[in-house]
């Protein structure tokens, strides 16, 4: 469209008053909606920097203008559970970011690049499993993780994701994969490569950014998980997670101040926002190109 | 002699080939097929929840479609599976076509080759990648009856407080407001797809006479048909399961008004009572099984192009 736009000769267009009108408004109205969806999240931050004092005093700056960090300092202390949080959903993160990427990819190159009997099904039932909601399986799957001790520990949080990562990201990777050459594959064969050294030399290098969408990805959507840890964690576990603890001592029924609830959410926001800014036209062109959200 | 090393190297390949998939045909079989095939079968049971086992009768009776019937029939469960079905459907039948409606006309707007609109693009989607938490903490401290600053804005410029989760009558109408601020999503959806409308239909139409409204409503919209049965179809199945969302903002809400099914089947859950909450779970599988059938199959209104 924008080359369509560049081939035609620059006309030098007198702009009307009515055009200059027109954009005016365009902007007016785009600006006004990124102000709207942007308040909550100015909100949230200027609630938590507000001193102990003024938090209940229905405001958003402080009449003094002090600035208090006090409530990120407790956070953020060494010993508190806040901080405990943060390295028990890093750790789950961390591990869905490098797992996921490879098991996915190691699956879709089976189901891309090799024939074998019955491909196509097996395919098909992978991608059924995107339509499951997926309480359905989480109830039950609590009876399984009892029987295998895994209840108040950080498996159910990422050793099924290690199980092949998800349909969706299967279905990513073999979108992307089916762009590379059968001949290139092909070639190598000959010159004698295993469908091992194939994958690792030619296929990953290949990868790479479908690869670290899904990784980024899934590292955000293991660092927001709510469900996951209410079902398997109980209040009193050691590893307990970020969305957990927030929901348990700084939720709607908590008596924390609201200075101290807000500075927790403002920090568990702080890397999303960091790699999303990082990745923001991948992950959002990603997004498009999967036509998914969540 | 060739044809055995041939049926030898597909053999092996086949063994390859199901090697590569082994962990997410694993994965499937451990941690989805297994667990709802149980699940079915707890379902007929009057069981607690404890660790798996094929002994069915150790945690509880046999007593066939009574979880099933409980719903409907026993008063308490009747009431909450009610006011569950009730909560739930009134906020996908308002919260789906809305989100729709408003992500297309953001990006229309977006679309209009407007500088800066990669800035607006990403202002709009950042609320989407906050966690469920983030969102739930801030919107029940921004419309706290108390200490609110929404409802002391609302004062300041003379409009009169809103009840917002304080009251059950206004709980609804909040959380759909509320759940509006993740458009950003379903707005790059529109947006690739408007991209992908290729311009010499609309300069063809444009030459034709058609004004911009006939060109929205017989080019754009029936050319995005495709993306709209996909998001309608993933909408359900994700609306239906609202509950993270809900649940850390204000639990079920005031007099039980936001008590989705899922709070049902929580509900159910943390009491020990397992095959109900399995039979439960079950009872909404099917209800997003039907939605969606019923959904592709009044189908015809998608343009899949001229091929077919």
């Amino acid at each position: 469209m924008e080359n369509i736009a560049l081939l035609q000769p620059k006309h030098k267009r007198r702009l009307s008053g009515k055009t200059i009108g027109l954009t005016a408004a365009k902007y007016i109205v785009l600006v006004c909606i990124a102000l709207i969806i942007l308040f909550p999240l100015f909100i949230m931050i200027a609630i938590s920097i507000l001193p102990d004092s003024e938090v209940n005093q229905n405001l958003i700056f402080s009449p003094t203008h002090t600035i208090y960090i006090g409530a990120y300092k407790q956070l953020l202390s060494l010993d508190s559970d806040y901080v405990r949080y943060l390295f028990n959903t890093l750790l789950i993160c961390c591990i869905q970011f490098v797992g996921i990427p490879l098991v996915s990819s190691l699956c879709a190159y089976g189901f891309t690049k090799i024939e074998f009997k019955g491909r196509d099904t097996l395919f098909a039932v992978v991608l059924s499993t995107m339509m499951i909601p997926g309480v359905v399986v989480l109830i039950p799957l609590y009876t399984i993780y009892v029987r295998f001790g895994w209840l108040d520990t950080l498996y159910p949080m990422f050793v099924p994701a290690l199980f092949g990562g998800g349909a969706t990201n299967i279905f990513l990777m073999k979108q992307f994969m089916r762009g590379v050459p059968n001949d290139l594959i092909n070639a190598a064969k000959l010159d004698g490569a295993n469908s091992l050294l194939i994958f690792f030399r030619m296929m990953i290098p290949m990868c790479v950014p479908i690869m670290l969408f899904v990784g980024v990805n899934s590292f955000l959507g293991a660092w927001g998980d709510f469900m996951t840890p209410y079902t398997y964690l109980s209040r009193e576990s050691k590893w307990v997670t970020l969305s957990l603890g927030i929901y348990y001592e700084y939720g709607f029924n908590s008596s924390k101040y609201a200075n101290a609830a807000m500075s927790a959410g403002v920090i568990m926001m702080i890397p999303c926002a960091v790699l999303f800014f990082v990745f923001q036209r991948f992950l959002i062109e990603g997004v498009a190109l999967s036509g998914m959200k969540d | 002699m060739a044809l055995t090393q041939k049926s030898k190297r597909k053999l092996r390949q086949n063994i390859v080939g199901y090697l590569y998939i082994s962990p997410v045909l694993i994965g499937i079989l451990i941690f989805t097929l297994l667990p709802i095939v149980y699940s079915f079968v707890c379902s007929f049971y009057k069981m607690e929840r404890g660790p798996f086992s094929f002994n069915f009768n150790r945690y509880g009776n046999f007593v066939g479609l009574k979880n099933y019937t409980d719903m409907f029939t026993v008063i308490t469960e009747r009431k909450d599976f009610l006011q569950s079905l009730k909560v739930t459907f009134t906020y996908a039948v308002i919260q789906i076509p809305l989100t729709l409606v408003l992500s297309f006309f953001l990006a229309v707007l977006l679309n209009q080759k407007v500088k800066g609109m990669r800035v607006f693009r990403t202002l709009y989607y950042l609320p989407v990648i906050m966690p469920a938490v983030c969102t739930g903490l801030l919107w029940s401290r921004i419309t706290d009856p108390n200490f609110g600053v929404v409802n002391e804005l609302l004062g300041k410029i003379g409009l009169p407080a809103f009840g917002w989760f304080a009251k059950a009558e206004t709980s609804m109408v909040s959380l759909i407001l509320v759940s509006l601020f993740g458009i950003g999503g379903n707005m790059v959806l529109w947006l690739a797809q408007l991209k992908n409308v290729p311009q010499s239909v609309y300069e063809s139409a444009r030459l034709d006479g058609a004004g911009a409204f006939r060109r929205m409503f017989r080019i754009t919209i029936p050319l995005c048909t495709p993306m709209i049965l996909y998001n309608v179809i993933m909408s359900i199945i994700g609306v239906l399961q609202t509950y993270a969302q809900v649940e850390t903002l204000c639990g079920a809400g005031v007099d039980n008004s936001l008590y989705f099914f899922v709070h049902n089947v929580y509900h159910a859950f943390n009491n020990n009572n397992f095959g109900y909450a399995c039979a439960l779970s079950f009872v909404l599988f099917l209800i997003i099984g039907l939605l969606t059938m019923v959904t592709l199959r009044t189908g015809k209104w998608v343009y899949y192009g001229e091929e077919g």
